[in-house]
């Protein structure tokens, strides 16, 4: 897939490889420490389970019925895991900086000043 | 998690929710379109774990070895999706390459023709210092020092016969 890393500067947000992407397409941005751990925990998971099936295969059959449960379990877990990326609620087991309190929206106060720039202008403040 | 939408414009991204980042924090940016596939892809190999187990427990039997076998097959396409993300070249064993296709009876020209001065001039990355360059390379600096003052005599000798000239003509006149 095409990814690129980059680096918020105000209400820009400036790619390190912009080439890959096309004019006016939508993407969606990541903070990257939060998304390695839930790539790395998924991946964990998906090993622990080849690890349990090299081992029954050992000549261990008669351990299935009890690994079985063991296998669903985890599963479970990494259909949690990836449901996490699109969860907008802080995840608490991390120790992120958003510890205390959730994430709201941003209000923006409109001052009184911008209500009379014209429209012109206001877009190429930003650009 | 912290994430938000944006667009691309002009080589930059609008984000609809900057605020959620800190100054210092590294981005990582996907498109959204692919993304969501992604996304949904995985999910849906998930639910086909769960039905091999819904199907275990209707019949109400053990669970035999060739239900392992399927489960991590299954397992096993979920980490190819993973591994996917990182990856900009796509999995080859995925698409059938046929042998009478035109594309593969094509020879491949070698672009050395075209750039072969360029690619002979290119140097070896890591060069190691022996004794023998450490003696090529005082030579070409001495020999380098030689014609620069060579030129300067001849430059000087030059100027020398000028002015001799001059006088020689000015004494005739």
């Amino acid at each position: 897939m095409r990814v690129s890393r980059g680096v918020p500067c105000g209400r820009i947000v400036l790619p390190y490889n912009p080439e890959l992407f096309n004019e006016h397409e939508e993407v969606i941005i990541f903070t990257r420490e939060e998304f390695k751990n839930r790539y790395n925990s998924v991946m964990d998971f998906v090993r622990y389970i080849f690890k349990v099936d090299g081992y029954l295969k050992t000549g261990k059959d008669f351990l299935l019925l009890g690994y079985w449960s063991d296998i669903m379990e985890i599963v479970k877990l990494i259909e949690l895991n990836i449901n996490l990326i699109f969860d907008r609620k802080p995840i608490q087991t991390c120790l992120d900086v958003y510890l205390y309190g959730t994430i709201t929206d941003h209000v923006d106060v409109v001052g009184e000043s911008e209500s009379k720039v014209p429209a012109k202008l206001r877009t190429s403040i930003y650009l | 998690m912290r994430l938000s939408y944006g667009i691309m414009d002009r080589k930059k991204i609008l984000a609809y929710k900057p605020e959620l980042f800190h100054k210092t924090d590294d981005l990582l940016i996907f498109p959204s379109e692919d993304f969501n596939s992604w996304h949904s892809g995985i999910l849906e190999y998930i639910d086909g774990l769960y039905q091999i187990n819904s199907k275990i427990m209707e019949k109400g039997e053990f669970v035999d070895t060739m239900d392992l076998n399927l489960a991590t097959g299954v397992i096993s396409n979920i980490k190819f999706e993973i591994d996917g993300l990182f990856n900009s070249k796509e999995v080859s064993g995925e698409y059938y390459l046929s042998k009478v296709d035109d594309k593969y009876k094509k020879r491949r020209k070698s672009l050395y023709g075209i750039y072969m001065q360029k690619i002979d001039r290119t140097a070896p990355i890591k060069m190691v210092i022996t004794n023998k360059i450490r003696y090529k390379h005082l030579i070409e600096i001495i020999r380098y020092s030689e014609q620069q003052f060579d030129q300067k005599y001849k430059k000087r000798s030059n100027h020398t016969i000028n002015k001799k000239k001059q006088t020689k003509i000015s004494q005739l006149l």
